[in-house]
């Protein structure tokens, strides 16, 4: 009986990009687009509130005020960048706001053309993994969020928006405190680099929607740890691959071809190759052997046993209340530190910070170990699905106990996280302007921050209804 | 650094927003406790917050500034620590007052008290920039 209602469950489907998704990948999906409604507004309030009004009172008026003393694209290069990331979340929030309406409105399959869907048999092949539906719908996600971040960084890099990341790519060490590039390469390399990754990206897309069907119980399917090892060891090896290139353009005779004279190699130039070549080899090492990582087989849980997350009790309510925090808390807090890292590189970060990026990684790794099991995600969504009958209104929809425990564990993530940036602009406010050496900011400077505080009241006040709404989901049992 | 007429601002908003709430929810959901217990309730609640914040507010002024400049991640545990302080102890210790002066189970003040500690964060970033907006331009 139980395994038939299992079967029934994920059978139950939903269409998102012509992907056909089961109970479970909806689930995923659903957690994923309330990230971006809670999250986005928030990171597009702050681009047309700080950035977008610094250059319409600031940089604009100056521009007008003596245009023959600014450089030539001034205004491009100031106003393209901050456009270009309004335009990309405001992208990424219709996407997230297009998935959420698809998947509570519970459409039937029935209305939708079956031929133009991606069916769940399939197995894709992709980079010479062999991934499941879920995976490849995983990848393409993924590859589609990369792509437009990846276009954004090109229009950067257009717009002379070099950052420290670029030049940490290209500048080689010729001595304790000196380093050595050419223009050639600083305005060549990191675009081959956004190149390379925005070719990845759209080689994904398209490999991950064949609808090809050759499901077999035989073809061994990739584990998601060695996608995730492989993927990290790609982008090493991509950046690495670029400051190779740079490094035989100068130092070697293939300078000629760029129209260069070699320049004479020392010490330090030596040292960075050595270090250049072994990651190099030790990303190409993991790229092949993450090839060879076995899907392990997860230990079946059977009535009386339950899962622990450091010794604390997964109920079927606290794991889904887990794996949504998990998601929240990662996907708000790696944007910070990519974007920080691609911006600034890696000097951005003082050891402790890297200490604690360590720290949070290896929660992350042991949670996802922890939640990440098909056979148990299963169970858990049955024994909800089975409790007693339970329907809430939130906004113009009908949502289920499921539903509503996802709603209620990411709107209350999300006050956490808008109260810890509440906190952290009035602290950091308070202790510029009391700070001794302040000159004094700008009356622009502090009506922005006003709007970004009644931007986060009014995101507050939405995740407060969406509790209100949600709470007796957890409350009754 | 302490701002006396910051604080006094803030305690006397918190007091009448406060009040005025646990009264409009006290009556939607048919609680029938008088006025002083109410009163009782946010005052008791506001005197403990505020002498926590200010017990933080000293601590930076005398400890945090040297400590940062040697270790940057203080500065992010100090964030966490006011996080906990002004969230979660604060709802903490709105659902201990509210168990022992009304003797009701804590669930059902769960949301007022989520919207009281939010208010109070909200107003405290109000009353906060206009008086450093202030002090700024005057420097």
């Amino acid at each position: 009986m139980s395994e038939n209602f299992d079967l029934e469950l994920n059978t139950i489907k939903t269409v998102l990009f012509k992907f056909e998704l089961n109970r479970t990948q909806s689930m995923i999906t659903l957690i994923i687009s309330l990230i971006g409604i809670f999250i986005l507004p928030l990171i597009l309030a702050s681009e047309i509130f700080v950035n977008l009004f610094q250059n319409i009172f600031v940089a604009i008026p100056s521009y007008f005020s003596d245009p023959e003393h600014y450089a030539e694209l001034y205004l491009f290069n100031n106003l393209a960048p901050n456009i270009t990331r309004m335009i990309i979340f405001s992208v990424f929030l219709y996407l997230s706001i297009y998935a959420l309406k698809k998947l509570l409105s519970n459409e039937k399959l029935i209305k939708i053309n079956k031929d133009k869907i991606i069916s769940q048999n399939r197995i894709v092949n992709w980079f010479g993994f062999k991934l499941s539906h879920g995976q490849a719908f995983f990848i393409f996600s993924l590859a589609l969020v990369s792509l437009f971040f990846i276009v954004q960084k090109i229009i950067e890099f257009k717009a002379s928006f070099m950052n420290e990341f670029d030049w940490e790519l290209c500048f080689i060490p010729s001595g304790p405190y000196s380093a050595s590039s050419h223009v050639i390469l600083l305005d060549n390399i990191p675009l081959a680099l956004y190149s390379l990754f925005f070719f990845f990206c759209l080689y994904s897309i398209f490999a991950t929607r064949r609808r090809k069907k050759s499901f077999s119980q035989k073809q061994k399917i990739a584990s998601i740890f060695s996608i995730l090892v492989f993927i990290a060891s790609l982008i090493i090896f991509s950046m690495y691959l670029m400051r190779l290139f740079c490094h035989l353009f100068m130092y070697t005779n293939l300078a000629s071809i760029i129209g260069l004279s070699p320049e004479s190699t020392n010490a330090y130039q030596q040292n960075d190759f050595i270090n250049v070549l072994a990651l190099l080899i030790g990303s190409l090492f993991f790229m092949i052997i993450s090839h060879f990582f076995k899907r392990r087989a997860k230990n079946h849980i059977t009535e009386n046993q339950y899962i622990t997350w450091f010794h604390i009790r997964l109920t079927e309510h606290r794991y889904i209340l887990l794996l949504s925090y998990t998601l929240l808390f990662y996907s708000f807090f790696s944007h910070f530190f990519l974007t920080s890292f691609f911006y600034f590189g890696a000097t951005f970060f003082y050891i402790d910070q890297i200490i604690m990026i360590v720290v949070m990684v290896i929660i992350f790794l042991y949670t996802l170990n922890k939640v990440n099991n098909g056979k148990i995600f299963r169970k858990i969504i049955n024994s909800i699905n089975n409790s007693n009958n339970f329907e809430r209104n939130w906004f113009k929809y009908r949502i289920d106990r499921l539903y509503s425990i996802i709603l209620f564990a990411i709107s209350s993530g999300s006050t956490m996280l808008y109260v810890f940036l509440m906190i952290s602009f009035n602290f950091s406010i308070r202790s510029t302007v009391l700070n001794p050496d302040f000159f004094g900011y700008s009356i622009i400077f502090f009506i922005s921050i006003v709007l970004m505080i009644a931007s986060l009241s009014f995101l507050l006040i939405f995740a407060l209804y969406t509790i209100k709404h949600t709470i007796n989901a957890i409350k009754s049992r | 650094m302490l701002n006396i007429l910051y604080e006094i601002t803030r305690f006397s908003s918190f007091l009448i927003i406060g009040f005025t709430l646990i009264r409009w929810y006290g009556k939607k959901k048919g609680w029938s406790y008088n006025v002083k217990i109410d009163l009782l309730l946010i005052l008791s609640w506001n005197v403990i917050m505020s002498l926590l914040l200010i017990v933080m507010d000293l601590m930076v002024d005398n400890f945090l500034h040297s400590l940062v400049y040697f270790y940057q991640g203080i500065y992010l545990l100090f964030l966490i620590l006011m996080l906990f302080i002004s969230f979660f102890l604060n709802l903490y210790i709105g659902f201990l007052l509210f168990k022992i002066l009304y003797k009701q189970n804590k669930q059902d003040a769960f949301i007022i008290i989520l919207i009281i500690v939010i208010m109070e964060l909200i107003i405290d970033n109000l009353v906060l920039y206009p008086s450093l907006l202030s002090f700024a331009l005057n420097k």
